[in-house]
């Protein structure tokens, strides 16, 4: 914990254009930044259409771009000015900001792909010390495209700058619960952008929903609801929102994870007595068993070459994580540090596992390096759970509490960048971060 | 789980104890007061409704038990792993060290030998030489020759051989001392008792030492030097390991 401290503390509101997006139920709070996170200048981008534009789209990306930790955007008033066009960049005025990197765009009206109207935006970045141009690049969207606009060029800027590929376009699922006028508990499951913004129903449902899980395409979830008044796995196609019901076995149908080819789903069940680990072929609908034992073994999760599954087991006595092997029935314990030690995720380079970890009573996100063993406290406050890692492996998200509230917070894998998302109504939970979609 | 358990084991025990203090002379049968939870004590259960209940909650008990052990050998084997990867970095760290040290030495020792301030110096330098590998050959010969070939003569010229090529062995000691064991067995005993004071006195951090105080006292002993014998030989006994017992016994055997 004494790594971080020398890490300031940024504690910033950010409202993103809420004006525009009345639905919007996350809002954004840094606690807690990079030591050195790079000066950007993101000059506001020009806008030739008539009329003005629903979105702030270099506020979104300027957003985007300080919540990953690496960047540090400085504010409009200190810009001396507001160039749109390479001819127009003075790198000696933005260098004496001490700006690194510079940021241009405008926007204009465009046909979309599906020729309705849309919006077209060129965008350039300027590396202002090798006084050397970066990017220069061109994306169109639909007229309700404009977020998207905006995480589009967050994600070049950031590849272009750390190497590592954005996911800023990305989106998360994740469940919220409401009481109604009569006081009753609704449960929503929500789709959403990575920032909380645009946040849309999948579905309603008076009783529990669980552990929701992207196909590895991003076409589908599948999750656990209580509807049928018992646990079980329904998958739904988000486009069509076509929902059908997988399992209805006696006692406990839970905790769905998708094999990296999408085919099959390991899940949790308790039909033969007590809960252990199958495998569900999809299409067949055959059922393999993958454990064995009088422990509990639950919560599966896939090792990226899907040879492997890593699960949570008492089998030691205390909760946890082991890796089995499908082809050699091998099984090996992975965590040991902690006395417990759940909800195991693998970083998508697989050298990193990431757990509900418990120490001193307390539960945390931890990140274990499968090669050395050392464990990392990511997360220092109390009950997180739930962790769910992005595509690149730079940043993970997790269900914590916060003044009483169920909310969602992200750290990043080196524990460096935090942020919380506060849910302006209800508890929300269970957060799920998607695949990338292309 | 297991709290309940423990209580009313515990209750059962300090109620047995109580009874007991009312008949302190009188056997009491404690089986009408166990517990029936208690599996422990229940091998003679009569067959009632309860002994598959019993049964039951004794086969959860074996579980909780097997689920107990397995997460300690779990970790014990953890550790060991742990363990063996520690040792080996910390061999490769000392190796590491070692052929650093080697390569400062060689200009180092001659001025070490002569200078009568630095004998400790002297004595660790040359018990960290490497070997070179006429040296380890050499020595290795000579010992062959003495202890599987029993050939005393040509040992004794190749150990002296070695003592006087490789003054900086880091086997000079057990050049020494097997010398000094060559002459106990020829019954030259002046020679043995002057190999084995090499020894004691210069090495006294080396392996071979106690050994070679307790051959010392035994040269002593074999030159009729009783007042010299039994100091060495008492301070040998004082060794934890063989060479203490052998002392002891010798010590036993002449000095009654």
């Amino acid at each position: 914990m004494t790594i971080h401290q020398h890490i300031k503390s940024l504690a910033l509101l950010l409202l993103l254009s809420v004006s525009s997006m009345v639905k919007a139920e996350l809002t954004i709070e840094i606690t807690q930044g990079v030591d050195n996170p790079a000066k950007i200048a993101i000059v506001p981008f020009s806008w030739s259409g008539s009329g003005p534009l629903p979105e702030n789209v270099a506020g979104i990306v300027a957003a985007d771009l300080l919540r990953s930790g690496q960047f540090e955007p400085i504010p409009e008033e200190d810009m001396l000015s507001f160039p749109q066009d390479e001819s127009e960049v003075l790198f000696r005025d933005w260098a004496r900001l001490g700006t690194e990197f510079l940021l241009i765009g405008s926007i204009k009206p465009s046909l979309s792909a599906m020729g309705t109207s849309g919006y077209r935006l060129d965008f350039q970045l300027f590396d202002v010390l090798g006084q050397r141009r970066m990017l220069n690049k061109n994306v169109v969207v639909t007229s309700k495209g404009l977020r998207d606009m905006a995480h589009f060029a967050s994600d070049e800027v950031y590849q272009a700058v750390t190497g590592i590929r954005g996911a800023f376009s990305t989106k998360m699922i994740y469940v919220e619960a409401n009481r109604n006028s009569q006081g009753k508990l609704i449960y929503r499951l929500n789709r959403a952008d990575v920032d909380g913004a645009r946040p849309s129903l999948l579905l309603e449902s008076d009783d529990p929903l669980l552990s929701p899980a992207w196909s590895p395409d991003g076409q589908q979830v599948a999750y656990v609801s209580f509807e049928t008044g018992r646990p079980a796995i329904f998958r739904q196609e988000l486009a069509t929102s076509k929902r059908e019901q997988l399992t209805n076995f006696k006692g406990l149908n839970g905790a769905p994870a998708w094999s990296p080819d999408g085919k099959r789903l390991a899940i949790t069940l308790s039909k033969d007595g007590n809960p252990e680990i199958y495998i569900l072929e999809i299409a067949s609908r055959r059922l393999t068993r993958v454990t064995n034992h009088f422990a509990i073994d639950t919560e599966p999760s896939w090792t990226a070459d899907g040879k492997g599954i890593i699960f949570t087991s008492n089998r030691g006595g205390k909760p946890q994580i082991y890796q089995k092997t499908l082809a050699s029935g091998r099984v090996e314990r992975l965590t040991f540090l902690g006395d417990y030690n759940a909800r195991a995720r693998l970083s998508p380079d697989g050298k990193t596992l990431v757990v509900v970890n418990r120490q001193n009573g307390v539960f945390h996100i931890a990140a274990q390096d499968l090669e050395t063993g050392d464990l990392r406290i990511l997360t220092e406050t109390r009950l997180d759970e739930s962790p769910t890692i992005a595509p690149n492996g730079a940043m993970l998200m997790y269900a914590t509490r916060h003044r009483g509230k169920g909310i969602l917070a992200a750290v990043s894998l080196d524990a460096g960048v935090k942020f919380r998302l506060p849910s302006q109504r209800g508890d929300v939970r269970e957060p799920a971060w998607s695949p990338y979609f292309n | 789980m297991k709290a309940p358990f423990y209580t009313a084991a515990f209750a059962a025990v300090s109620l047995s104890a109580s009874q007991l203090a009312f008949a302190q002379a009188q056997v009491v049968d404690t089986q009408p007061i166990v517990d029936n939870r208690s599996p422990a004590i229940s091998q003679a259960a009569p067959a009632t409704a309860n002994s598959q209940a019993q049964v039951f909650y004794q086969l959860q008990q074996l579980q909780q038990e097997v689920l107990q052990l397995r997460g300690l050998v779990e970790e014990q084997a953890f550790e060991i792993k742990r363990l063996k990867q520690q040792r080996m970095d910390d061999y490769l760290d000392l190796d590491r060290r070692l052929a650093a040290v080697s390569k400062t030495v060689p200009s180092a020792s001659p001025g070490a030998a002569i200078n009568p301030a630095a004998t400790v110096a002297n004595t660790v330098s040359a018990a960290t030489q490497p070997a070179s590998a006429g040296d380890l050959q050499d020595y290795r010969t000579a010992i062959d020759l003495v202890l599987h070939k029993q050939d005393y003569d040509q040992g004794e010229q190749l150990l002296l051989q070695h003592i006087s090529n490789y003054p900086n062995s880091k086997f000079l000691p057990n050049s020494q001392y097997w010398l000094g064991q060559i002459y106990l067995i020829k019954r030259d005993y002046e020679q043995a008792k002057q190999r084995f004071l090499i020894v004691k006195e210069q090495f006294p951090n080396h392996d071979k030492h106690i050994d070679a105080v307790f051959k010392l006292g035994k040269a002593y002993h074999l030159l009729g030097d009783n007042a010299n014998a039994m100091p060495n030989l008492q301070e040998a006994a004082k060794d934890p390991g063989s060479v203490g017992n052998l002392a002891k016994k010798y010590l036993d055997k002449n000095f009654r």
